[in-house]
């Protein structure tokens, strides 16, 4: 397998407010304040693109747009590739209370924004973006579905890809459970650039052994929230050495990533 | 540069068309489409491609907890064409960890958890819940398919609406690239989804009558149910099978639910898709085109592959026969290429009674026989998301 390379991270969470914050914070967790929710400031959001999208998209945009600001990749031309466990389900669940009456009338921006895309559809548009955009879902581990897919791209392909990775609580009862909200981004390329932080080589092993976070506020994180699927991983990238962690995968293959500094 | 072929080493299709690839051939041989009028709520009309299995089908029972019409429909399709036995033969050869299950879809289960929501509302219940990973999940149908081969090989959902199960070839391809998996089983689902059909009439493209691809008086697209599935390697089992040599995958940049008014974003595609193939425009003998019957998409499909390959290459959609399989809409196309390819057959575009003048491609009305050597296949989705795939006759 060969490896790919990470150019730059973002993450938002609940105590976890920029990459940098979190790489201080993963290097020493005492420091690890939940409390502290950070700021949706993407320059997306104007009022007429604010209008148009919904908060589970907003955090997408967040984690895209901070990772390309620490990358030297063109916003244009990078491969998309989203993950996330299910579209906006507070869209989905208005629309299924929307079609209990006989008039069934579902709102046409509604209608739009309930596909999975509809996070990398409308940041495509924002960013001019015209090449290959795919959304992913892995459930309860689509972090891990989602790097797979950014890793075989990256085999075929030498145009770079950003990952992005995301879950928003949802009110629907019928839903999946509460998830906190939390957002990563991934810049990775083929080849080494100036700015790779970490080679990545992934490999699905057998059996699974899932990791447990050695932190119980972050542990919760990254037992309920499948975008925090990422935890291990970003959490070995803050300590810039070499590592190997596993990812939840499935319940018999977990997905290993051997990390190499170069 | 091209690539190297991938094969496909089975394939099977169900649709309003029927189950199984010989009730897809059949209807198109006799040029019975799949079409039905439906009444909508609180009035007027569409049509509708139905893909109901039969009731009296039985779930296994390792698979019962995901008995809905979504699963009922995938089991429909699974049970045709001797496709399960090609699964399990790449079990047995490969192990059940190294067969990799890619679906796409927009909705998956999600018709049953509309239909919950009704029933409680009609009784009033408030408490009763419904267990979502089975019931409105978009997992639901990758998961289902892999418990129903009980594979524990890589996977994933893609959704990127339209072109969701095109999409999955290429995703397939690298995986078995990258040494992931030996075989992939791809494939794509829409069951009949009361949030399609209503949110197709809040956009205003749903047409009251069957659709009419490249017509004059097109209208809009009728929303069609599907499941299709194909066995993917890189390596061949057999000498008729066929071959996946090219694909493309681009974005549009410009409307989240409008194609670019020049086909630009489907152009790329194309262009893309002949690239890694490692042919040129004469090398394509047929286009079966996104070709939804909206206004809008029609033109600039048409001034796109016009601009890719020339007027002369025969083109038809194939969305008149089964409506709009939407997530499902790719590996429906994909699979109706394959049998032409095998029957040396161009399907034509049913329904379509009088060109626009503004087309310029060479559509064929009727079914058309030919030697297909190379088809080439465009998927369109929300998101300004195109797909684009070529498959080789065998060879």
């Amino acid at each position: 397998m060969n490896p790919i390379y990470v150019e730059a991270v973002s993450v938002y969470g609940k105590g976890l407010l920029s990459w940098e914050h979190a790489q201080t914070t993963f290097q020493n967790l005492a420091l690890y304040d939940g409390t502290q929710i950070p700021k949706i400031d993407s320059s997306y959001l104007t009022p007429n693109n604010t209008r148009r999208t919904t908060p589970h998209m907003h955090i997408a945009f967040q984690a895209a747009e901070m990772a390309l600001k620490d990358s030297d990749v063109s916003k244009e031309t990078v491969e998309f590739i989203f993950a996330t466990s299910e579209c906006d389900l507070d869209i989905a669940d208005s629309n299924c209370l929307a079609l209990i009456p006989d008039d069934k009338s579902i709102l046409p921006q509604k209608f739009q924004n309930v596909v999975i895309n509809a996070a990398a559809g409308h940041l495509g548009v924002f960013m001019k973006n015209t090449s290959g955009s795919t959304t992913v879902s892995g459930c309860d581990n689509h972090f891990a579905v989602g790097f797979l897919q950014a890793y075989t791209f990256l085999q075929e392909n030498s145009e770079p890809a950003l990952l992005v990775a995301y879950d928003a609580p949802s009110l629907m009862r019928h839903g999946p459970g509460d998830r906190p909200f939390f957002c990563v981004g991934m810049v990775l390329t083929q080849d080494k650039t100036k700015k790779s932080m970490m080679a990545l080589t992934p490999s699905l092993v057998s059996p699974a052994n899932p990791p447990v976070l050695d932190h119980t506020d972050l542990e919760k994180i990254h037992a309920t929230t499948p975008a925090a699927g990422s935890l291990p991983l970003l959490m070995a990238l803050a300590k810039k050495t070499s590592d190997c962690v596993e990812l939840v995968y499935t319940p018999e293959l977990g997905l290993k990533v051997l990390l190499c500094t170069i | 540069m091209a690539i190297e072929p991938a094969y496909i080493t089975a394939f099977t299709l169900s649709s309003a068309l029927g189950f199984g690839n010989e009730a897809a051939l059949q209807s198109i041989k006799t040029m019975k489409g799949g079409l039905k009028q439906y009444s909508m709520r609180p009035s007027g009309t569409t049509w509708l491609g139905c893909a109901d299995p039969s009731p009296l089908l039985q779930m296994p029972s390792r698979v019962a907890s995901y008995d809905n019409p979504c699963a009922r429909l995938i089991l429909g399709a699974l049970l045709q064409d001797g496709f399960a036995e090609y699964v399990e033969e790449a079990k047995q050869r490969f192990g059940a960890h190294r067969i990799g299950c890619f679906v796409g879809s927009i909705t998956s289960s999600f018709c049953r958890l509309e239909e919950f929501y009704r029933e409680m509302a009609k009784i009033q219940d408030n408490t009763t819940t419904i267990q979502f990973k089975y019931h409105g999940s978009i997992n639901s149908s990758v998961q289902f398919t892999r418990k129903y081969f009980d594979i524990i090989g890589p996977y994933a959902t893609i959704s990127t609406a339209c072109s969701s199960s095109a999409k999955v070839f290429a995703t397939a391809y690298r995986y078995l690239r990258a040494g992931l998996c030996d075989a992939a089983i791809v494939g794509g689902v829409e069951p009949l989804c009361e949030s399609l059909i209503y949110g197709f009439r809040a956009l205003g493209v749903l047409s009251a009558k069957p659709c009419r691809p490249w017509d004059v008086d097109r209208d809009g697209i009728s929303i069609g149910a599907a499941a299709g599935f194909a066995l993917m390697t890189l390596k061949p089992n057999a000498p008729d099978n066929f071959l996946l040599k090219g694909y493309g995958e681009t974005s549009d940049a410009y409307h989240m639910t409008s194609p670019h008014p020049q086909g630009v974003g489907v152009e790329a595609s194309m262009r893309k898709a002949l690239r890694t193939a490692g042919l040129n425009a004469a090398d394509i003998d047929y286009v079966n085109a996104h070709g939804s019957g909206t206004p809008m998409n029609d033109i600039t499909e048409d001034a796109a592959i016009c601009r890719v390959l020339g007027e002369g290459t025969l083109c038809s959609s194939t969305k008149g026969w089964t409506g709009h399989t939407q997530g499902a809409a790719g590996i429906t196309e994909a699979i109706i290429v394959l049998l032409g390819m095998r029957e040396n057959l161009v399907p034509g575009t049913l329904n379509t009674l009088r060109v626009d003048p503004a087309m310029r491609c060479n559509l064929a009305l009727e079914n058309v026989p030919r030697t297909i050597r190379y088809a080439l296949s465009n998927s369109m989705g929300f998101g300004g998301n195109n797909a684009t795939l070529i498959f080789g006759a065998p060879q």
